[in-house]
């Protein structure tokens, strides 16, 4: 569950356990509809992007902290809110991780 | 590795290695930028993912060689300019689904206290992941959780 082999990860990537339990929910869900490889490949390539290219994400509202910033990115069918700390490296991912509408999800 | 680089490294002292193996992928670089520009605009493409491919192993270098420090990387200028063009290549595609209303309707939902309550958690007790949800190794979801 902790980040242990990311070592050489240009960003370290956390998520609350708030979202962690919603996403185990939403892939459970996908199973049940046949979409679960889908849901899955997505949020691989979501955490992927968040490790390396975290300014993927369009820019929603710059932070009080300097140089953080809210950004949200979708891979489809998932959206994911998050902040980016530069000066920290460090990716947050506090929101729970939604759906695109009409998904079927 | 292509037979080219096998004979620079097999008649070169390391140092002397090292520089031109800096110089093959600072022209690497030249040609993937160029690349680059030929498919600007275009959705997905192999090429892209390529260059992508490309900027993640280069990027991988760079944290690996500044691993222990803190701040943010500072990465060569063609590296940075490839790292640029993937994030706009990834925007690109994910432009059709935010629309200036979906950001909007975004931006009011964000609550930065709770934001920095996140920031808090993660200073108190570590960055956690989700690599065991991704691979299939998840707990079994708690009702009411």
């Amino acid at each position: 569950m902790s980040e242990t082999s990311a070592q050489s990860n240009p960003y370290r990537v956390s998520y609350t356990d708030f979202v962690r339990n919603g996403l185990a929910n939403l892939i459970a869900r996908a199973k049940e509809r046949g979409l679960e490889a889908q849901v899955r490949a997505a949020t691989r390539d979501i955490d992927y992007r968040l490790h390396i290219f975290p300014q993927f994400g369009d820019p929603v509202i710059d932070l009080s902290l300097a140089s953080s910033q809210m950004r949200i990115g979708t891979v489809a069918p998932l959206v994911v809110k998050y902040a980016l700390y530069e000066d920290l490296r460090l990716v947050i991912v506090s929101i729970p991780i939604a759906t695109l509408p009409h998904s079927g999800l | 590795m292509n037979q080219e680089l096998i004979e620079v490294l097999k008649h070169c002292k390391p140092a002397k290695a090292r520089q031109r193996l800096n110089l093959s992928a600072r022209d690497l670089d030249a040609r993937v930028l160029q690349l680059t520009e030929s498919i600007n605009g275009q959705d997905e493409s192999p090429e892209g993912q390529a260059i992508i491919d490309y900027t993640t192993a280069r990027t991988y270098e760079s944290a690996a060689e500044a691993n222990g420090t803190s701040g943010p990387l500072n990465y060569p200028p063609e590296l940075g300019e490839l790292r640029d063009w993937v994030c706009r290549y990834y925007r690109a595609q994910q432009r059709k689904y935010h629309t200036p209303e979906f950001l909007e309707q975004s931006r009011q939902s964000i609550n930065e206290e709770e934001i920095l309550a996140a920031l808090r958690e993660v200073g108190a007790r570590g960055v956690v992941g989700i690599q065991d949800l991704i691979d299939g190794l998840e707990e079994e979801v708690k009702p009411g959780e």
